[in-house]
């Protein structure tokens, strides 16, 4: 899990513009947070009104793609534990 | 009069609470951690804080991006955790302290910094993680205050610092005689999402905590891009340790230091005695 660290490389900050992007699957993460919502996953992601970009990607369970798409890493943590795979899973998705 | 008598960061990350609730950290692994947080929960019980000034972050478990505080402040007689992955962690409320809270409000907005005032507030492992590894729950009445960590554009880090002097001004406004520990949450260095996800900077977060006792106006003088590049875009959180730094006197000894680098965060520890 744990990786060197690479100076220089540039970092992508989670933004407003990403905000916007993400607007749908964000609230989607933070749905998730609760109980409810959680217990009846399936429901609540097709109560979500993705785009059927981000709803072919989350079916992918393609991480870097529901990134770029604007989703928070916080709402992915969420969305991914409500699928059955784990935060270290999606970081290390990421890395390609 | 109220008194801050020190200051604790200390890490939130889900794996040192989960090892923490589930009392792992004994294992050899976990032990460079544990070991100093086991003399912070010594320091923090010899203390006896009658009110801890919490500095963390929320994780989009109370607080969503279409109404998205940058300081939030909670004004309030107690907070409930907030549900989390789909459940509510079984721990009864946080303790809160209506009037001390109001007090500290109005010192804030009185010295400019003006936080949405929050009467019902639900904290998560960002804030009622370290305070459980800090001590049986819950150790003392908090006042939490939320800082935006997670969508740009966030707090200049000497913005923090300058948050941190407003408190010690608003401690010392309190009415009754307390003892007040400012606890902030958060890093160290971790890089979650992306190419680059899963890095530790290790050098960094060790210079970080050698320089936070006495270099800490150098630390504030970053810029929030420079904290990303070295902490990594969601360890730049650690800016919240110039608030509880801030808060502090210009000369304070630190009393524990404690450091390990795991899984995917660096978990750095400290106590500062003013």
């Amino acid at each position: 899990m744990t990786q060197p660290f690479e100076p220089g490389r540039d970092i992508t900050p989670f933004d407003l513009a990403a905000s916007r992007r993400g607007a749908r699957l964000n609230r989607l993460g933070h749905a998730l947070r609760d109980p409810a919502a959680r217990a009846n996953a399936a429901a609540t992601i097709d109560a979500a009104n993705l785009t059927l970009e981000e709803r072919a990607a989350l079916d992918a369970r393609d991480w870097t793609a529901l990134l770029a798409m604007g989703a928070s890493v916080y709402a992915l943590a969420k969305i991914g534990g409500a699928l059955g795979v784990s935060l270290p899973d999606i970081v290390r998705a990421g890395r390609g | 009069m109220a008194r801050i008598v020190g200051g604790i960061g200390i890490t939130h990350s889900p794996a040192a609470i989960f090892a923490h609730d589930r009392s792992l950290g004994g294992a050899p692994e976990w032990r460079p951690f544990f070991e100093p947080l086991h003399h912070a929960r010594a320091w923090l019980a010899a203390a006896c804080p009658d009110l801890i000034v919490m500095i963390y972050n929320d994780h989009l478990n109370h607080f969503a991006f279409d109404a998205y505080p940058t300081f939030a402040l909670g004004v309030a007689d107690q907070f409930p955790l907030a549900p989390e992955g789909g459940r509510v962690p079984d721990f009864p409320p946080i303790p809160g302290d209506f009037d001390a809270a109001a007090c500290i409000a109005n010192s804030l907005v009185t010295a400019d910094f003006d936080p949405l005032i929050c009467a019902e507030l639900a904290l998560d492992h960002g804030a009622a993680g370290p305070l459980r590894m800090l001590a049986d729950p819950w150790p003392a009445p908090i006042v939490p205050i939320f800082v935006n960590v997670l969508r740009a554009p966030v707090p200049r880090p000497a913005r923090l610092h300058a948050l941190g002097r407003a408190l010690r001004d608003a401690v010392a406004a309190l009415p009754e005689d307390r003892r007040v520990v400012v606890l902030a949450t958060g890093g160290l260095s971790h890089q979650l999402h992306g190419p680059r996800g899963g890095e530790i900077n290790e050098a960094w977060d060790r210079d970080f905590l050698a320089r936070l006792p006495g270099d800490a106006e150098a630390l504030a003088g970053m810029t929030t891009r420079d904290y990303a590049m070295a902490a990594g875009a969601e360890g730049a959180e650690t800016v919240m340790w110039l608030a509880m730094r801030g808060a502090l006197p210009a000369r304070v000894t630190p009393v524990v230091t404690g450091y390990l680098a795991k899984g995917s965060t660096g978990l750095g520890l400290i106590v500062l005695e003013g």
